[in-house]
């Protein structure tokens, strides 16, 4: 395979992680300006783990997804009271003051000739576990595609669990949940506590895939992609921000002469859709009435 | 003396955050809505008037001009696009997910104006003196008393016109309103205009005091008055104004005895705070869920 | 004057109102009573433009109102008092009475002003508090209040929705004494209630709404009949 392709593909995988950490907040009824951290923490730690301790990427990547998740669980303690604008302000917040934290740490040791470590806002160097055990581009591209998928099959599986009813039930409307027995502030905190383990998985891969990261990386930018994503595939179900990632940098990106306009074109299609679809694409709505049409073609 | 001066430069660039903050509780109190796009337009403004400068050359003023008008323009798209089609209960969040996408839209669209990641942005001319020991920049007064001067017609608009007492009971309560014959929609649009015509004159000022527009000054400015209405208190436009002042002060404060870096993280971490311990703000307004079928006040 | 013929609205899937026909003489009381959940509301939030009706129509003084939006059957002389009085409660009670004449046209200020000075006479207690904001009057003053806000667009007919709810029996007294002066004053009223004793004190003709539908009319002297009264509290048999 092409190595320009692997690595838009490797990308778009890597946004997926990031958008699916977004669209888990949206499913309890929240947005998050703030998962681009969770990101950042858990490619940190994965590098750390794996560069500077040693271990192998399989444990590097659990105890990034772990990272990402304490560091969500905090925040969802700390804002437990807040919800809509006051909530996504505090992610924010949050974020840009982890991201601080990040440009002032300094733990470098000198392994086989190279500096390797957290080193402030200089970032984290020669995260090389891939190189020196011999994966080639497309090999990661496979690992990180499968990480994905098993990601996606929790998910769909979740989906018509009582949990992800709950969640939703929640994010709509979280006095009435609360009315039929659902604990709307156990369903957030678990919710972003994964959201914080699936962003952090995703930054521990992405540590790994770029050998370099630094504290500019994650950015509120960053997060605000992840979150477009989401919003524009749409909730209803995990497809949702897959298709946000795949109609923006899959199908803009390629078409060259566009790639300038790519966000004028995007943003002003977002708008204009969500006039007529005000869900986004893969709504609940859809997704509810799809699930009783297939149920009624296959009983 | 450092901490006169720390705070009359403080309260200079407060001003203009009281500004942004406006912005903000105006649409908030009429529509109940955030838009997020608000920084956009300005930056859209800005970049405009840069843009168009070589063809008019009409100097600083002609960039305030423009600069206000682009902002107006560009929220009344915004407004049109993503506001008037989910104006219903439930559309509060269909609307801010809509802004966030013009958001990204009118970035986009400044980048093309302006490509480089700095441009230089002309103020107006105006001399510097002391005032006794304190250093007073002549720009940032005047900017100072066109944000008084600003704030006073606007409170002139609000509280003595019947177009103001119509803006004012509709933010009291949108359903009275409507029952007594208030044009909601239309009202709802004239607000926007309004906020961005403030925006304007805020952003203007403020790239004027900063000499340069870069493209992150959308979010930035989003970002600004969000927390002058945050820590003043959501939807109160008293609260905005103070919300301002405080923001520019403790910022000011923060970088003179802390380092650049450092202020930024100080606001983070005092919004962060604020919202924490007291998220109605400093007048302790009833916090307001932008929710699907919650109540209006929870 | 009024005159409604087979009314019905919905609340999203649910028919709140299922057919309603009724008439409000001109100069008459006429009085709707019913049990929560009757469909009183309803009613008077579509006569007053506010819902929509999915069938039936809704005619002042031979003028269709069918459909028409608040600010235009505000405008056609129908005027709400809603339940609750929904006040503005930080605008100070002269910029509410502004308000009610929010349809009057800018050259009509004059008249505003004549019209705020009339209700100040009606309505003493308003004067004395002119200045104030709303949200610090007691429940019976905002009730006031929002009766006088109504007036200020000058109706042919006044719609008052529930304007007992909350108060205590002094003040429920104290508004309906004005409710009969305004009748007697020429204005004609239609008045949904729960507290049907009251009501039928100054009602000239009543109906009886029940799960959306008219299931009684008549004067109040017809209903000296216990039994028809524990129908308009208790609905159904």
């Amino acid at each position: 395979m092409d190595i320009y392709l692997a690595s838009v593909l490797t990308n778009m995988t890597l946004i997926a992680f990031l958008a699916l950490s977004a669209y888990l907040v949206l499913v309890v009824g929240e947005v998050s300006f703030g998962q681009q951290a969770f990101f950042g923490i858990g490619a940190y730690i994965t590098a750390s783990a794996t560069a500077l301790v040693g271990v192998h990427i399989f444990w590097g990547l659990l105890a990034g997804a772990i990272g990402g998740a304490i560091c969500a669980l905090l925040l969802g303690l700390l804002t437990i009271r807040l919800s809509g604008i006051y909530f996504a302000i505090s992610t924010l917040c949050f974020a840009e003051l982890l991201r601080f934290s990040l440009l002032h740490i300094r733990f470098t040791q000198n392994i086989d000739g190279r500096i390797i470590g957290p080193d402030g806002p200089e970032g984290f160097s020669n995260i090389r576990w891939i190189f020196e055990n011999h994966y080639a581009v497309t090999d990661f591209l496979l690992l990180a595609v499968t990480c994905l998928i098993i990601l996606l099959i929790v998910l769909f599986s979740l989906e018509r669990s009582p949990i992800m009813l709950g969640a939703r039930m929640v994010g709509d409307d979280p006095v009435l949940a609360q009315s039929q027995g659902l604990n709307p502030t156990h369903y957030r905190l678990s919710f972003i506590a994964f959201s914080g383990a699936v962003a952090g998985f995703g930054g521990g891969l992405f540590a790994l895939f770029n050998t370099h990261i630094e504290p500019a990386m994650f950015g509120v930018m960053l997060g605000i992609h992840g979150l477009a994503y989401a919003i524009i595939g749409g909730c209803g179900s995990a497809i949702g921000p897959l298709l946000g990632v795949v109609l923006d940098i899959g199908l803009l990106e390629s078409i060259r002469q566009l790639a300038a306009y790519r966000m004028i074109i995007f943003g002003g299609l977002v708008a204009l859709l969500l006039v007529f679809r005000p869900e986004g694409i893969v709504s609940p709505r859809l997704v509810s009435r799809l699930k009783s049409r297939w149920r009624k073609r296959h009983l | 003396m450092d901490m006169l001066q720390t705070s009359v430069d403080g309260l200079m660039i407060g001003s203009t955050y009281a500004l942004l903050g406006l912005s903000f509780a105006l649409v908030f109190g009429i529509m109940r809505r955030i838009n997020l796009a608000f920084g956009a337009c300005l930056l859209f403004g800005a970049s405009l008037s840069i843009y168009l400068e070589p063809i008019f050359g009409w100097g600083a003023w002609g960039l305030f001009l423009i600069t206000i008008v682009g902002a107006a323009l560009a929220s009344a798209y915004v407004e049109r696009l993503c506001f008037a089609p989910h104006s219903k209960r439930h559309g509060a969040a269909t609307a801010m997910v809509a802004s966030f996408a013009v958001w990204m839209q009118l970035d986009e669209i400044s980048s093309q104006l302006l490509p480089q990641r700095t441009h230089a942005f002309q103020g107006l001319e105006v001399s510097n003196f002391w005032l006794g020991e304190i250093f007073v920049r002549g720009d940032q007064l005047l900017h100072f008393a066109i944000a008084l001067v600003s704030i006073l017609l606007l409170y002139l608009l609000l509280y003595k016109t019947r177009i103001g007492l119509l803006i004012r009971a509709t933010a009291d309560s949108p359903e009275t309103a409507h029952l007594l014959g208030a044009p909601v929609p239309w009202l709802g649009f004239i607000v926007f205009l309004l906020a961005g015509i403030l925006g304007g004159v805020a952003a203007f000022m403020i790239l004027s005091a900063d000499g340069h527009v870069t493209p992150l000054f959308g979010l930035w400015s989003t970002f600004k008055g969000l927390v002058a209405m945050i820590i003043g208190g959501v939807g109160s436009l008293m609260g905005a104004v103070l919300g301002g002042l405080i923001l520019g002060l403790v910022e000011t404060h923060a970088g003179a005895a802390l380092g650049a870096e450092f202020r930024d993280m100080v606001t983070f971490g005092l919004v962060f705070l604020v919202l924490i311990v007291r998220p109605g703000g400093l007048l302790g307004v009833k916090i307001y869920r932008i929710d699907s079928l919650a109540q209006e006040r929870v | 004057m009024l005159s409604v013929k087979n009314l019905v609205t919905s609340y999203g899937l649910i028919k709140a109102l299922k057919g309603v026909s009724l008439e409000a003489k001109k100069g008459a009381v006429t009085c709707i009573l019913g049990p929560n959940g009757a469909g009183k509301t309803t009613l008077m939030f579509t006569l007053a433009g506010i819902l929509e009706p999915d069938e039936g129509a809704v005619s002042l003084l031979d003028q269709d109102l069918t459909g028409l939006g608040a600010p235009k059957i505000l405008g056609k002389g129908l005027a709400l008092v809603p339940e609750n009085r929904l006040v503005f409660a930080d605008l100070s009670v002269y910029e509410n009475l502004l308000a009610g004449a929010f349809t009057q046209s800018r050259a009509m200020a004059s008249q505003v002003s004549e019209d705020i000075e009339k209700m100040y006479q009606r309505f003493p207690i308003l004067k004395d508090r002119h200045d104030q904001p709303a949200g610090n009057l007691s429940g019976g003053e905002q009730q006031m209040l929002a009766l006088a806000r109504a007036l200020m667009s000058r109706p042919s007919i006044l719609l008052m929705d529930e304007p007992s709810v909350g108060l205590s029996p002094i003040i429920v007294d104290e508004i309906f004494a004005i409710i009969k002066q305004l009748n007697e004053d020429g204005m004609s009223i239609l008045l949904v209630e729960q507290n049907a004793t009251k009501a039928l004190q100054v009602a000239d003709y009543f109906y009886l709404l029940d799960q959306g539908k008219v299931t009684f009319s008549g004067t109040p002297d017809q209903l000296k009949d216990d039994d028809i009264i524990k129908r308009a509290y208790l609905g159904g048999s």
